[in-house]
């Protein structure tokens, strides 16, 4: 065995040295369910099309009137976005990442780029869909409001109601 | 020398490889349809940036490409219809469909900005999408049939054939 067979041998031991901890609980702290509805209206819209996240093999998915739906009989355009819809849309903001999620929640949403979903929508972060807010307009108002606590109601409905 | 060899030989076998999700995309698009042959009229209704997305096997490589037709309920071709692309960066551009519905920009002369968003007229009626396009300059990509919860069915012109403008 050459030395650097036998240095990679103790590196991947001990890599593996420790299980994970069965009892191990993550906390997260999210923005607030109640004042979601709106925002999530505002992503399917600018983000859920059938070509990007209204697409079921993306990470981040969204359902919505504009792209993916959750019931097997309905379809894009047909009903309006249900309530379970903006329930699957909200596990997925949240849960993309959790610990970054619960910080920029914690700090009252102070700092609100740490989000891949703030940086990608920025367009600060490689984007295939582009950018799509800028700092401080409606649609970035709308979401980062919601990371701080109180959803900008007017800021959604504007960003809303300037996208196609 | 040996060991050379060796590398070389994977390194080619991985080449040969490709990208299974690709030609398994490629494979399902089946053999040619409505008994036409490859051309600018071709498979009219399906994914044209499966093969004209840069990865082969269909060239040139395009933008953009789709197929209108005129109603909802049938796959009439829609020739002669204006298609304008418009995407976040202000590039406009206006195509016009051939005998089976399609039309298709170079991807040489665009690098699309997204999203973009598309209008298309036809003796006076104009209809404008719905949503933008995020990302995928392949209309049938989203706009497949049979409308589903992940598809929004063909692109059309006028749902109501007695609207179709003569």
């Amino acid at each position: 065995m050459t030395r650097w067979s036998l240095v990679i041998a103790i590196v991947l031991g001990a890599a593996c040295a420790s299980a994970p901890d069965p009892n191990a609980r993550t906390t997260v702290a999210a923005p607030d369910r109640k004042n979601f509805d709106s925002v999530g209206i505002y992503l399917d819209k600018t983000c859920g099309t059938l070509d990007c996240h209204g697409h079921i093999a993306r990470n981040l998915k969204l359902y919505g009137y504009y792209g993916l739906r959750f019931a097997p009989d309905d379809f894009p355009g047909g009903g309006d976005t249900s309530p379970r819809e903006l329930d699957a849309d909200y596990r997925s903001i949240v849960g993309l990442e959790p610990e970054i999620m619960t910080q920029v929640v914690n700090d009252g949403g102070a700092r609100p780029e740490r989000l891949t979903l703030v940086r990608k929508a920025r367009g600060t972060e490689q984007h295939k869909g582009g950018t799509l807010v800028q700092a401080g307009d409606p649609g970035d108002r709308c979401i980062t409001s919601w990371l701080g606590g109180t959803t900008d109601e007017d800021a959604c409905k504007a960003a809303i109601g300037t996208i196609p | 020398m040996k060991r050379l060899l060796v590398v070389t030989v994977a390194a080619a076998a991985i080449g040969a490889c490709g990208d299974p999700v690709h030609s398994n995309a490629v494979d399902a698009l089946g053999g040619e349809t409505y008994g036409l042959r490859p051309g600018p009229t071709h498979r009219p209704g399906q994914p044209c940036l499966v093969c004209h997305g840069g990865a082969g096997p269909g060239k040139p490589e395009f933008a953009v490409a789709g197929t209108i037709f005129q109603t909802v309920d049938a796959l009439d071709f829609l020739q002669g219809a204006e298609v304008t692309l418009t995407d976040s960066a202000g590039n406009e551009i206006t195509l016009r469909t051939n005998q089976t519905g399609n039309f298709y920009f170079p991807a040489s002369n665009w690098t699309i900005a997204y999203p973009m968003t598309v209008k298309v007229a036809y003796k006076g009626v104009e209809v404008q999408m719905k949503t933008h396009v995020g990302r995928d300059g392949s209309c049938s990509s989203c706009h497949s049939d049979p409308v589903s919860p992940s598809a929004v069915g063909h692109v059309y012109l006028v749902a109501d054939p007695k609207a179709f403008p003569k």
